[in-house]
C-alpha cells in the first residue's frame, strides 16, 4: 500500500512544549522533487507529550528523559543526534513501543501507546514497525535468509526477503549463519529485515556504527529509499553529523532532552555523504 | 515449508542436543520408575484379588481338637456365613531322600472327586489324587520346585506312628498356602515344608478321624460381621477343643503376603512419586534456565511483534522436545521393567495367574506430571522475559551489583587467586541460583544415598537376627507338651553340644479395646542360643515375672512397660491372667511376646512343660542326630535356622535387592543429568563472560577452572546436603515401610556415604569433561559476536 | 598439551585420594563378635538326670491273711515304735443286719493283729478305709525318713563312666545350696523305658548315700541329680561355644591384633559351658564365641 501524504496543516514544537501552527519559510524544507506546499499537508504521526524515562541499573538512577516533547511527522526521515547516553535510543524504543515512559504521553495516529496494553503493543509493532537495533540481535541458530523471513512470516504485505537482502547488497550470503558474518554484514541483515516488511515506521539505532564508508552508504541509501518509495516515517540514531545531512529534520537530544530541531533545506543523498 | 520460528526450534534442539539428552534421560528415570513400580504393585493386587476370588480363599478359619462331621450343617447356618469346608489337618514328619534332616508335612483332606471347593487347588503339573489309591498325594508348588518333585515321585511319612510312601500325583498351589509357612518360622523354608494334599478318605482312615474333622475354613456373605461369625464358630467348637477362629488377616500366609505386600507398596507407589517429583523439580529448573539464555531473543521477537503466545507456543515447543523423548522412552522402559518385575514376582509369590495391566491413568498421570512441570519451567521463563518491556529484554543483563560482600568483608579476598574470587563473587550475586543448582544436586544424590541405604537396612537384619539372635543349629518342636525331662534327653544325644528349650502358647493379648493373637514364648533366662537381640544388638533377658513385648506389639496394644496385658490363652485349660509390661524390645523381625518359661507355665497351671528346644549340634554328629530326630514319636518337625537364612536372601533379600539396584540405576543416571544440565547451563549462561575473559588474557586453562571450579564447588557443596535429604528419605520410607513381620532399622554404613560422594563426583568429572571440551573449542570472536 | 609439574601433581595427588577413598569403602568393615577368655578355672562333667529319694531298708507292710481288715487309724507321718499294732484283719467277719454306715464297734477277738516289725515312721498307708484285702495286699509302708538314699537312673551308655564313690550333687530348684552324697551303687541290670519324647531307653539304677542327714526330704521326693563324672580345680578352660569342627578335630578363632586368627587346639573333657583346652591356646587368649561363617583366617574382628 502506498501512502500519499495528505494535505494538512503541519504542526511544530519549538521545544517548549507549545503547539503552535507552523510558522513561515525559515522552516520549509528544500527537497529537490517536493513542492513546498507540500509540507504544510505533512501530519504528525507522532506526537509526543511530556515523557521522561528513569531506569534502575541495579543500584543506580538513570534519568534517561526529562519531559521531553516532540512531534514526528508522517514520512519523514529524522536524524536523532546527540552524545552518548543522551537518551536518544530511549526515546527511539519509546517510539517504538519497546518501552514505556515513565510519565508522559505518546500518540501514533489513532493509537495511544502509553495506555495501550502489552499486546496492544506487540501488535502495533508487528503490524506497523521495523527497526533496526544497535547490537544487530539475530537469531544465531537462523540463516541470514531466515532471519529475514522471520519477521515477513508476520507481515501483511511484506517484500520477498531475497529481495531485502539484495537491497542490501548481501545476496549471496543469504544461507549463512550470524556467527560466518561480519559485524557489517550482520548489520546488512538486520536492516533486511527491518525494511522486509514495508514498515509503516522504521526505527534505526546506530545502523552504520560498526561499517566502514561503502557498506555504511549502502546501509543508508536502502533507508533512504523505504522512506521514499514507501512513505515510511523513519528516525535514524547517530552520533554522525555528516549523515544528518540526509534527513528531513535534525533533532540534537542532551541529557534527555530535545536541544534543538533543524530542518535540511536539501536532502543530500546517501552517496554523496562524505564522513 | 516450515516458518522461521520452527526452524529456529529445530536448530535450537539439534544445538542443544546435550542438555536435551541429559534432560531426557532424568525424564526417562523418573517416568520409567514411576511407570514400572506403579504398574507391579497395581498389577500384583489385582492378581492376588483376582486368585482369592477364583479359588475362593477363605474369610475364616478354625482349628479343633476333633468335631463330629455333622457339626458342620450347624456352622453353615450361622448368619453370615455363606460356605463351609471341613478338613482333616495334620502335621507329620516326612523322610526325603537327600535330606539328613526331618522334613515336616501338613497334611490337608481334600474331597476324593475333584469339585470346586474353598481354598481351591490350581494343577500345575500332573493330576488329581485317585481316590482308589490311599497313597496319592498333591503337593505343594514350592515344595516340589525346591526339592525338584515330579508327579510319580515318592515321598516317606510317619503317619500316626508308621512310615507309609506317598507318591505324588500332582502339584498344586492353593490361595490358602501363597507362603508355604508353618506356625514358629519367620520365613518359608520351602525344603523342609509342605502341604500334602490328600483325599479325606484316606486321611481319616489314618488318623483316626472318620467321621470327624479337626479343621475348618468358610467364607462369609456379603455384609457378615466377620467378628460375629468367628464368635459363633468359636461357641461351637469350644466343647471339642476349638483353638480359637480367626480371620484372613491371621491367617499366616495372608499376612506374610500382606506384609510384602506393604512393602510393595513403599516402593509401589512412594518411591516413584518421589522419583517423579525430584524429576518435575529438575526439568522445570533445567528448562527455565535454558529459556533465559534466550531472554534477548526473545525480546527481539517481541520486538518484531511475535505475540506472547506465539513465543510461548515456541519455548512450549522446545520444552516438549526435551521431554517427551525421555518421556517416550522411559514409558517405554517403565512397561518392559514393569511387566518384568511383575512376572518375577508373581513367580515369587506362585501366583497361578498373572494379570499385567498398565492403568491408563497411570499413564496419563506421568504424561501430564512431566509435561506440566517442562511447560512450567519452560513458561516460568518465558513470562519472566515477556514481562519485560522489550527494550528492557533485549539489553545485557546489567553487571551484576558489586558490593563488597561477605568475602570482602571477611578481607579474605587477597587470599584467593582471582579466578576463586571470581568464583565466589559470582556465586554470591546469584545466590537464588546457586541454591537451586545446590538443590536440584542434592535432591539427585539424596535418591542415590536411599538406594544404597536399603543395601545397608539388609545387611544389618542379617547381622542382627541370623548372627547375633538366633544361633542354634536346629530348632526342635514336639507334637504335644514334654516334660522338662525331654531337655535333658536332647542334651544326652551324642553330637548335640547344647540345648535351650522353649514353651509357645497361643495367646491372645489385650489391653482395652486392642487386641493381638500371637504365639507366645516362654524361654530360658539366660539363653545362648536363641536369644532376644534389638536392633542395636543389644540383648534382653526375660525377667522372672512379667511379659516382653517387640516394640511394634506393644505399640499395636497401645501398652507401655509397667502397663498391665490380659492374657486369654488358647489351648488347654484356656486360663487368663494380667501380667505387667516388663520390658520392650526394638526388634527387627515379628512382632514378639516373651516370658520366662517357668512363669508361662505357671500361669498355664502346668508342671515344667516344654514344646520345643534349640539344639547345638556338632557337625560331626549331625547326620546321626538327624537320623534320631527323625525317628523321635515326640519329634513333630526340625527348623533350620540356616535354611531360613537361605530364604530370608532369596526371598526378600532378593525383591529388596533387585527394587534397590534399580533406584540405584536410576538415580546415578539422574544425578548424572542434573549435574551435566548444571553445568551446562552455566556455560551458555557465562559463555560470554567467560570469552571476554579469554579476550583479557586469561588461559584456557585459566577459564576452565572458573567455571569448573563453580561446578565442583557447587556439587561438592550438594553431596552433603544430599546426605541430610537422603536420612530424611530413609527415615520417612523407613516408617512406611514397617511391617509386621520386619523392620528396616535405619543404620548408614560408611560405605553409603562414600559411593554417593562418588557417584555424584564421578558424574561432576564426566560432565566437566565433556563441558572443558566445549569451552576448549568456544570460538572467542564468534561468541563474543552472536551473544549467545 | 603441556603438562607442567605443577599439574603433574595435582593429579598424583588425585588419584592418590581417590585411591584412599575406594579402599577405604571396600576394604572390609570390621566383623562384629562376641569374645570369651581362655582361663584357668574349676570344671566338671556331669551326668544330670532326674532322680527321687527313697528310704532305705522301707518295710511295706502286707496282709498275713484274708479278710475284712478294720479302719487303719494311723496316717502318714505318725511315728511308731516296733511291735505298734497296726492294723487287725478279721478272716470270718459276721454278716453285718446293722446299717452299714455304722462303725464296727465290737472287736473282734478272732482277728488277726498285725504288729510293726520295726520303728519308724509311717510312710504311707495304702487305703484307709475298712475294707477286704487279699494275703499279701500292701497296708502301709514303714522307714526311717532320715535314713534316705538317692536314686536315679540314667542311660547305660553313661553308667558306664560312673564309679561307686563319685560325688553326686542333689538339688532341688527351691534350694539355696547343694547337697553332696556319693554313689554307693551302679545297679547291673539295665530297664527298659520310654523317654520323654517317646523313645525306648536302656536305663540303669545309681543309688547313692547322701553325706550328711538332710532332715527336708521326705520319701520320695523328686531331685536334680548330677552325678561328678569328672572334677578339676583348676584347669585351662575355654567356653564351648568357641569350638566348630574342622574335618575330625576342633578349631577356635583366636583374637590377634583385630584379627581373627584360625588355631587348631586340643581338648580334653567337655561340658555344655566349658571344655578343657589340652594344647592349641594359652591362658588369657581371647576366643571368638558362636563363630559365624563370615569369618576365616585374617577377618578382621570387633570385639562387642
Amino acid at each position: 500500500m502506498k501512502r500519499t501524504r495528505p494535505a494538512t496543516v503541519p504542526e511544530t514544537n519549538d521545544g517548549a512544549g507549545l503547539i503552535k501552527p507552523a510558522g513561515g519559510p525559515e522552516h520549509i524544507v528544500g527537497r529537490p522533487e517536493s513542492e513546498p506546499q507540500i509540507l504544510n499537508s505533512m501530519q504528525a504521526i507522532f506526537r509526543i507529550r511530556g515523557i521522561s524515562k528513569v531506569y534502575r541499573m541495579g543500584d543506580v538512577e538513570v534519568h534517561a528523559l526529562r519531559s521531553l516533547d516532540l512531534d514526528l511527522y508522517e514520512g519523514e526521515l529524522a536524524v536523532l543526534l546527540g552524545p552518548s547516553g543522551s537518551g536518544k535510543s530511549t526515546l527511539l524504543n519509546i517510539i517504538g513501543g519497546l518501552d514505556v515512559p515513565t510519565s508522559g504521553e505518546v500518540h501514533y495516529a489513532d493509537h495511544d501507546l502509553t495506555r495501550a496494553t502489552d499486546s496492544e503493543l506487540t501488535q502495533y509493532r508487528r503490524d506497523h514497525v521495523g527497526f533496526v537495533f544497535q547490537f544487530y540481535n539475530l537469531i544465531p541458530s537462523l540463516t541470514a535468509l531466515e532471519n529475514v523471513e522471520l519477521i515477513t512470516e508476520v507481515s501483511e504485505n511484506p517484500m520477498k526477503a531475497e529481495e531485502a537482502l539484495e537491497i542490501v547488497g548481501l545476496s549471496e550470503r543469504m544461507d549463512h549463519f550470524p556467527a560466518q558474518l561480519s559485524g557489517g554484514e550482520q548489520q546488512r541483515v538486520a536492516i533486511a529485515r527491518a525494511i522486509a516488511k514495508r514498515p509503516d515506521v522504521l526505527l534505526c539505532d546506530e545502523p552504520t556504527g560498526a561499517l566502514d564508508v561503502e557498506t555504511g552508504k549502502i546501509v543508508l541509501a536502502a533507508i533512504e529509499r523505504v522512506n521514499r518509495e514507501l512513505g515510511t516515517t523513519t528516525a535514524v540514531i547517530t552520533h554522525n553529523v555528516s549523515i544528518a545531512r540526509m534527513a528531513d529534520r535534525v533533532i540534537h537530544i542532551g541529557s534527555g532532552q530535545i536541544v534543538s530541531i533543524e530542518r535540511n533545506e536539501t536532502k543530500a543523498r546517501p552517496a554523496d555523504l562524505v564522513w | 515449508m516450515l516458518s522461521s520460528l520452527n526452524k529456529k526450534l529445530l536448530r535450537d534442539i539439534l544445538h542443544l542436543r546435550g542438555q536435551i539428552i541429559a534432560t531426557a534421560l532424568v525424564v526417562a528415570c523418573g517416568v520409567a520408575s514411576f511407570v514400572s513400580m506403579q504398574s507391579t504393585y497395581d498389577s500384583l493386587l489385582i492378581t492376588q484379588q483376582d486368585y482369592y476370588a477364583e479359588y475362593r480363599f477363605g474369610d475364616v478359619f478354625a482349628h479343633a481338637k476333633r468335631a463330629p462331621e455333622n457339626l458342620r450343617a450347624s456352622i453353615e447356618r450361622i448368619p453370615g456365613v455363606a460356605s463351609v469346608q471341613t478338613r482333616i489337618v495334620s502335621e507329620v514328619v516326612l523322610d526325603l531322600p537327600g535330606l539328613r534332616e526331618p522334613v515336616q508335612g501338613r497334611i490337608v483332606s481334600i474331597p476324593e472327586h475333584r469339585s470346586p471347593m474353598l481354598n481351591d487347588l490350581h494343577l500345575l503339573r500332573g493330576r488329581y489324587v485317585d481316590p482308589r489309591n490311599s497313597r496319592e498325594i498333591i503337593v505343594s508348588g514350592a515344595f516340589a520346585d525346591a526339592n525338584g518333585f515330579d508327579p510319580g515321585d515318592s515321598i516317606d511319612a510317619i503317619i500316626n506312628g508308621r512310615w507309609r510312601r506317598l507318591t505324588i500325583a500332582g502339584v498344586a498351589l492353593s490361595p490358602e498356602y501363597i507362603y508355604e509357612i508353618r506356625g514358629g518360622d519367620i520365613f518359608p523354608d520351602n525344603k523342609r515344608f509342605g502341604i500334602l494334599w490328600m483325599d479325606r478318605t484316606s486321611v481319616a482312615a489314618a488318623f483316626d478321624m472318620e467321621g470327624a474333622f479337626n479343621d475348618l475354613s468358610l467364607t462369609l456373605a456379603p455384609g457378615a460381621s466377620e467378628q460375629q461369625v468367628i464368635d459363633e464358630v468359636d461357641r461351637a467348637l469350644e466343647a471339642f477343643g476349638g483353638t480359637g477362629a480367626y480371620g484372613r488377616s491371621d491367617q499366616l500366609s495372608f499376612r506374610f503376603l500382606v506384609n510384602e505386600f506393604a512393602q510393595l507398596r513403599s516402593f509401589g507407589i512412594v518411591l516413584p512419586l518421589i522419583f517423579l517429583g525430584v524429576t518435575a523439580f529438575l526439568l522445570h529448573l533445567v528448562l527455565s534456565r535454558l529459556v533465559n539464555t534466550q531472554r534477548e531473543q526473545v525480546g527481539l521477537l517481541k520486538a518484531f511483534g511475535y505475540t506472547n503466545f506465539e513465543i510461548g507456543s515456541h519455548y512450549l515447543g522446545l520444552a516438549a522436545a526435551a521431554v517427551s523423548g525421555g518421556l517416550l522412552l522411559g514409558m517405554l522402559l517403565g512397561v518392559w521393567m514393569g511387566s518384568w518385575m511383575t512376572t518375577m514376582y508373581a513367580d515369587y509369590f506362585h501366583f497361578p495367574l498373572l494379570n499385567f495391566s498398565v492403568g491408563f491413568p497411570l499413564i496419563v498421570y506421568s504424561i501430564l506430571i512431566t509435561l506440566a512441570s517442562a511447560a512450567a519451567g519452560a513458561m516460568s521463563a518465558v513470562r519472566n522475559a515477556v514481562r519485560l518491556p522489550a527494550a528492557e529484554a533485549m539489553r545485557p543483563e546489567p553487571p551484576a551489583s558489586f558490593q563488597a560482600g561477605l568475602l570482602e568483608r571477611l578481607q579474605m579476598t587477597r587470599v584467593l587467586p582471582s579466578s576463586a574470587r571470581i568464583i565466589f563473587r559470582n556465586l554470591s550475586r546469584h545466590p537464588v541460583k546457586a541454591t537451586l543448582a545446590v538443590l536440584g544436586i542434592s535432591l539427585a544424590s539424596a535418591l542415590l544415598f536411599t538406594g544404597f541405604y536399603f543395601f545397608d537396612a539388609i545387611d544389618r537384619i542379617v547381622e542382627v537376627q541370623f548372627r547375633q539372635a538366633i544361633r542354634e543349629d536346629a530348632v526342635v518342636a514336639f507334637n504335644s507338651l514334654r516334660p522338662q525331662s525331654a531337655r535333658r534327653e536332647l542334651a544326652e544325644m551324642e553330637g548335640v553340644r547344647s540345648v535351650e528349650t522353649f514353651r509357645a502358647v497361643p495367646v491372645r493379648l489385650r489391653s482395652e479395646n486392642h487386641s493381638k493373637r500371637v504365639a507366645l514364648m516362654g524361654t530360658e533366662r539366660n539363653p545362648d542360643l536363641h536369644r532376644i537381640v534389638d536392633e542395636r544388638s543389644q540383648v534382653f533377658t526375660v525377667p522372672p515375672g512379667g511379659i516382653v513385648l517387640s516394640d511394634a506389639l506393644a505399640d499395636t496394644l497401645g501398652v507401655a512397660i509397667g502397663d498391665q496385658v490380659t492374657i486369654d490363652v488358647l489351648e488347654g485349660a484356656r486360663p487368663t491372667a494380667k501380667v505387667e509390661l516388663a520390658a520392650t524390645v526394638d526388634e527387627l523381625m515379628g512382632m514378639n511376646a516373651y516370658m520366662h518359661i517357668r512363669a508361662l507355665n505357671r500361669l498355664m497351671n502346668e508342671d515344667d512343660v516344654i514344646s520345643g528346644a534349640y539344639l547345638e549340634i556338632d557337625p560331626k554328629y549331625s547326620d546321626v542326630v538327624y537320623a534320631k530326630l527323625k525317628r523321635m514319636p515326640a519329634v513333630a518337625g526340625v527348623g533350620l535356622p540356616g535354611a531360613m537364612l537361605e530364604t530370608f536372601n532369596e526371598t526378600f533379600g532378593k525383591t529388596i535387592g533387585q527394587f534397590t539396584s534399580i533406584l540405584v540405576l536410576f538415580s546415578s543416571a539422574i544425578v548424572f543429568g542434573v549435574v551435566y544440565n548444571a553445568a551446562r547451563i552455566a556455560l551458555s549462561e557465562r559463555g560470554r563472560e567467560l570469552a571476554s575473559l579469554r579476550v583479557l588474557g586469561f588461559t584456557k586453562g585459566e577459564v576452565t577452572r572458573i567455571l569448573l571450579g563453580e561446578h565442583a564447588f557447587l556439587t561438592a557443596l550438594g553431596i552433603p546436603i544430599g546426605f541430610a535429604v537422603g536420612f530424611f528419605l530413609c527415615a520417612t520410607m523407613n516408617n512406611l515401610m514397617d511391617t509386621e513381620l520386619l523392620r528396616l532399622p535405619l543404620v548408614f554404613s560408611q560405605k553409603t556415604f562414600v559411593l554417593t560422594a562418588l557417584f555424584v563426583a564421578l558424574a561432576a568429572v564426566v560432565s566437566g569433561l565433556l563441558i572443558m571440551r566445549r569451552l576448549r573449542r568456544l570460538d572467542l570472536i564468534a561468541v563474543l559476536k552472536t551473544r549467545e | 598439551m603441556q603438562i607442567g609439574r605443577k599439574r603433574l601433581i595435582y593429579i598424583g595427588a588425585a588419584i592418590v585420594a581417590l585411591g584412599l577413598l575406594l579402599w577405604s569403602v571396600f576394604r572390609e568393615s570390621p566383623v562384629s563378635v562376641e569374645a570369651g577368655v581362655v582361663k584357668r578355672s574349676p570344671m566338671a562333667v556331669t551326668i544330670d538326670a532326674e532322680g527321687r529319694t527313697r528310704v532305705r531298708d522301707k518295710v511295706t507292710v502286707t496282709a498275713p491273711i484274708s479278710g475284712l481288715m478294720a479302719r487303719i487309724r494311723l496316717t502318714e507321718g505318725d511315728n511308731i515304735v516296733r511291735n505298734f499294732p497296726l492294723a487287725e484283719i478279721d478272716p470270718n467277719p459276721p454278716i453285718q443286719r446293722t446299717t452299714p454306715t455304722e462303725p464296727r464297734s465290737m472287736p473282734n477277738p478272732y482277728a488277726a493283729k498285725v504288729f510293726a516289725p520295726i520303728g519308724g515312721k509311717v510312710l504311707r498307708v495304702f487305703d484307709k478305709s475298712e475294707r477286704f484285702v487279699a494275703a499279701g495286699a500292701p497296708i502301709l509302708e514303714l522307714g526311717n525318713p532320715e535314713n534316705i538314699e538317692i536314686v536315679v537312673d540314667i542311660l547305660s551308655t553313661d553308667a558306664v563312666m560312673v564309679r561307686p564313690g563319685a560325688v553326686m550333687v542333689i538339688q532341688n530348684e527351691h534350694e539355696v545350696s547343694p547337697i553332696r552324697a556319693h554313689v554307693r551303687l551302679v545297679e547291673s541290670q539295665a530297664i527298659t523305658k520310654v523317654s520323654a519324647l517317646g523313645v525306648e531307653e536302656q536305663r540303669v539304677n545309681v543309688i547313692g548315700d547322701l553325706d550328711s542327714k538332710y532332715s527336708h526330704y521326705g520319701d520320695n521326693f523328686r531331685v536334680d541329680v548330677r552325678i561328678m563324672v569328672w572334677e578339676a580345680d583348676e584347669v585351662l578352660t575355654i567356653p564351648s561355644s568357641a569350638l566348630f569342627r574342622s574335618g575330625e578335630n576342633w578349631d577356635v578363632f583366636v583374637i590377634e591384633k583385630g584379627k581373627a586368627r584360625r588355631r587348631s587346639v586340643t581338648i580334653g573333657h567337655q561340658n555344655p559351658e566349658s571344655t578343657e583346652v589340652l594344647g592349641g591356646l594359652s591362658e588369657g587368649d581371647t576366643v571368638i564365641l558362636f563363630p559365624s561363617s563370615q569369618l576365616s583366617d585374617g577377618t578382621k574382628v570387633e570385639a562387642r
